[in-house]
């Protein structure tokens, strides 16, 4: 193994140069969607739903009191 | 207010039920709250409104599952409300701000590249361009795409909730479709 330092340092400089060209490519990265349907199924796949939904919906239904009937009790 | 992004799996679809919750709501919620959201996100254009729909929503769902027919689907039935809900809030809105749409045949004379990939740059960017996107098209065909987005739903399905044949619907997507990748290509 060479342990010359400027051998290292060079071989430094050459995988920072590789990790930095790695990272634009990366950046620069185009997504292509072959339809309509593609684009918005990943957009929606991306959107989260915010967590305070949840906490303002179990208070709402707390609040109110409501309790839910399935539907197939108003027949018995 | 600005958008936020979800880097977690796109497979991730269904959330943990909420606590807090009757179990079965609870369920409903965990499967049903990000298409809910979606809808309502991209039909309002904020995520706050967005937010306050989908809890109008689900809240009336809650009140009124015993009125819910076994024989319908529940995303269907979610969905009507959610489009009614909105609807009646943008007819709100629209009273006290004027607000002109453009209509289909400015779209339907426009020679688009119908048939080519929608490229996008950096995915952080795609939910804006898709907003802007939806926004400069007719409200029929902005229903119509999100709708069909949802592999859940059948084009008869859509043609329930918009009240329409499932033939209109075959129709009005194919020029729909072309409208969205003519706009879409102008956010680049």
């Amino acid at each position: 193994m060479n342990s010359d330092p400027r051998f290292r340092h060079d071989l430094r400089e050459q995988h920072e140069e590789h990790t930095t060209a790695e990272h634009h490519q990366q950046a620069a990265v185009t997504r292509e969607y072959a339809s309509v349907e593609e684009v918005l199924c990943d957009d929606r796949n991306q959107v989260p739903v915010p967590p305070t939904l949840a906490e303002r919906l179990a208070a709402s239904v707390s609040a109110q009191g409501l309790k839910p009937t399935p539907w197939w009790r108003r027949w018995l | 207010m600005a958008e936020t992004r979800d880097s977690s799996s796109p497979e991730a679809l269904s959330l943990d039920p909420p606590v807090g919750l009757p179990a079965d709501f609870a369920a409903l919620y965990a499967a049903h709250s990000r298409p809910v959201y979606y809808l309502a996100l991209r039909l309002l254009g904020d995520p706050q409104q967005a937010e306050d729909a989908a809890h109008d929503v689900f809240l009336k769902a809650f009140g009124k599952i015993a009125e819910f027919r076994g024989d319908a689907d529940v995303r269907t039935w979610l969905y009507r409300i959610t489009l009614n809900h909105c609807s009646n809030l943008r007819q709100r809105w629209s009273a006290r701000n004027i607000h002109t749409a453009p209509d289909e045949e400015t779209f339907d004379h426009l020679a688009g590249p119908a048939e080519s990939p929608l490229r996008v740059l950096e995915t952080k960017e795609l939910g804006e361009r898709i907003q802007t996107t939806l926004e400069a098209l007719p409200e029929e065909y902005r229903l119509l795409l999100l709708l069909v987005a949802d592999e859940q739903l059948s084009y008869e399905q859509i043609g329930q909730l918009t009240q329409q044949s499932s033939d209109a619907v075959r129709g009005k997507l194919h020029r729909a479709r072309r409208a969205f990748a003519t706009a879409f290509a102008k956010t680049a």
